[in-house]
């Protein structure tokens, strides 16, 4: 069941109706909560129910274990089995035939050929999302952050609740579960803020990613030899549009039917094409997932002490490589998480020598200093270094990109060898598509919360006018939108 | 209750260059929907029924001016005695509104939209 349908909007509107009249009967909601949840699933493939139940059921018992033996030996054993039985699940779905794939390139080259065992796996979707989600109880239930939920019904909504089942975010059990022992609050503010993330969600998903994927992306990465090097210089930037939008557009929905049923998330995304540095655009893409990828993979690598040689850039490339294959089981997922990797780490490197050559030179830091209300405001060479961090990290993330988007990487390379190719003009870069792409990043220099601003200033509204602000921007974003709606591309992974 | 759906709150306009990092922001505890303007609990039952009512306006909007993704909607649907009448009565419904003039609405906005994507260079 996809957000922009019709179906989901009936699915909605019945579950917003029922969890609010049960809305004082906490574990009848839950209830009735999971059942909605396990529906909204079972709708797309109810063969995949049982491994849903399964992943909850696991991390439900590893939880009981860790908390229920003292024996520190005996706790680190059961979290390390439930954190590889979660993995080894989604290994075998997500990379096995990748595996396969690899090795049987490594025979061939070594000139030994050997039939690999080849199997035919449907990715259940959303499985990494609630794998990590899995991950992150157990392993936040061994740290000693979060006490083991007794509750079977808690943990298992955990998992699934509908909202960000299938594309994130990744809600952490922490900020959740609390959330389930208390009496759901609906204030005006989060009802006007609930619709205006849904509208927001689905112009950019239905409108801008789709008609930026359809006019001029799909067609150039269909085959870049055939393209101009406007139109793949043009698609390169686009695309990362189109994955802005794409993206953050499941997570808005996301957050925005979760208020709307009293369920507090955190942003998602928070205007990431506008960043100055490549750590920024990290801290606000997919902040759950680049925030998991920190607590669980790089402080794990990184272990109890706190280094800044040779071995805390080692780490935060293997995070940036795992954290790039995660997206898929491709070599081009690869290289593009290799490219953050190395960027990442050539940025820190850069930062912290300038940092000590300043530091040496006993120089003045208040420009770099200013970072919240009450600092002086940043001299003019700031600025310039800002705006050019931000030609950096933009470019260096929209050529990232097409490794990302190509199936393999003989497309990649094409796509480079054509686009600096300075040949042809702009066939399909047509005016329209350039003002969705450039008003898009534009859009991301704006300051911050117009939405949350917004949503308070029409807290007070009339029930028609929000109605009809409702039903307006729907109606408005059908009638320009396409017919039929494409996947979130966050579903394949 | 805490709420920190908004990560953050600038507390004034900044410009690209001056915004600082998320990490380094405090996170604001007390945030706008998480009681109403005087501080007291919100009345959260009263503030489902205005969504609900919202909700039930906005599916009224789409039945008038979308009638024909109502139709496109019952004809996807399996089929038994309950969706063929859906189907019969989606139909009559859709022919209403194109008589009446809503349903023309989508075909003229898509119309102009068309317009402005065939602009070239």
């Amino acid at each position: 069941m996809l957000f922009p349908t019709p179906e989901f909007a009936i699915f909605f509107f019945a579950i917003f109706v029922a969890a609010w009249a049960v809305r004082t009967h906490a574990e009848p909601r839950k209830l009735l909560l999971l059942a909605g949840s396990y529906f909204f699933y079972g709708f797309w493939d109810w063969r995949f129910l049982a491994l849903l139940a399964g992943s909850s059921a696991l991390n439900y018992m590893a939880g009981l274990g860790i908390s229920g033996t003292r024996n520190e030996s005996l706790r680190r054993r059961i979290m390390i089995a439930a954190v590889a039985l979660n993995l080894g699940v989604l290994g075998i779905f997500k990379y096995y035939n990748f595996f396969m794939d690899s090795l049987t390139d490594l025979t061939l080259a070594l000139g030994v050929h050997r039939d690999m065992p080849f199997l035919e796996i449907i990715l259940p979707i959303g499985i990494s999302f609630f794998t990590f989600q899995g991950i992150s109880y157990v392993v936040d239930v061994y740290r000693g952050h979060i006490k083991a939920v007794r509750s079977p019904l808690d943990l298992f909504l955990y998992i699934s609740f509908f909202s960000q089942l299938v594309a994130g975010p990744i809600v952490r059990a922490s900020h959740f579960l609390p959330q389930l022992s208390k009496e759901p609050l609906l204030s005006r503010t989060a009802v006007v803020f609930g619709f205006l993330l849904i509208l927001n969600g689905m112009f950019k998903k239905v409108v801008l990613a789709h008609y930026i994927a359809t006019g001029l992306v799909d067609p150039v990465f269909a085959d870049p030899t055939q393209a101009t090097s406007v139109d793949l210089i043009g698609a390169h930037y686009a695309y990362a549009v189109q994955v802005y939008c794409d993206f953050s557009a499941y997570s808005d929905i996301a957050i925005g039917t979760a208020a709307l049923l009293g369920f507090r998330f955190r942003k998602n995304f928070d205007r990431p094409l506008g960043a100055t540095s490549l750590a920024q655009l990290w801290q606000r893409w997919h902040i759950s997932l680049s925030t998991w990828l920190r607590d669980y993979l790089y402080r794990t690598l990184r272990g109890d002490k706190r280094d800044a040689g040779p071995r805390m850039y080692r780490n935060i490339f293997i995070t940036m490589l795992l954290g790039g294959l995660w997206h898929g089981a491709n070599w081009t997922f690869v290289i593009w998480g290799a490219i953050h990797g190395v960027g990442l780490s050539v940025e820190r490197l850069i930062k912290t020598s300038w940092y000590t050559f300043r530091q040496g030179r006993r120089l003045s830091t208040a420009g770099a200093a200013a970072i919240g209300d009450g600092y002086p405001e940043q001299p003019a060479a700031n600025r310039i270094a800002a705006i050019a961090g931000w030609l950096i990290t933009f470019h260096l993330f929209t050529l990232a990109a097409i490794f990302f988007r190509s199936p393999d990487l003989d497309t990649a390379l094409d796509y480079f060898r054509s686009m600096f190719a300075f040949q042809g003009g702009a066939d399909l870069l047509t005016p329209f598509l350039l003002a969705l792409t450039a008003g898009s990043v534009a859009v991301q220099f704006l300051p911050g919360n117009k939405i949350e601003r917004f949503a308070d200033k029409a807290r007070d509204w009339p029930v028609a006018v929000l109605g009809l602000m409702l039903g307006g921007g729907l109606l408005l974003i059908e009638m320009i939108g396409p017919e039929g709606v494409a996947p979130f591309i966050y579903f394949q992974f | 209750m805490v709420d920190d759906t908004l990560a953050y709150r600038e507390t004034k306009t900044r410009w690209f260059w001056n915004r600082p990092s998320r990490s380094l922001l405090p996170v604001r505890r007390r945030l706008p929907h998480a009681t109403e303007r005087k501080g007291t609990p919100p009345d959260s039952a009263g503030n489902a029924r205005r969504a609900a009512g919202a909700m039930l306006i906005a599916f009224a909007l789409f039945l008038v001016f979308e009638s024909e993704g109502l139709r496109r909607f019952s004809r996807d649907l399996p089929g038994n005695a309950l969706t063929d009448l859906l189907v019969y009565n989606s139909d009559r419904w859709h022919g209403l509104m194109e008589r009446l003039g809503p349903a023309q609405v989508q075909p003229a906005v898509r119309d102009v939209l068309e317009r402005v994507r065939a602009i070239h260079w």
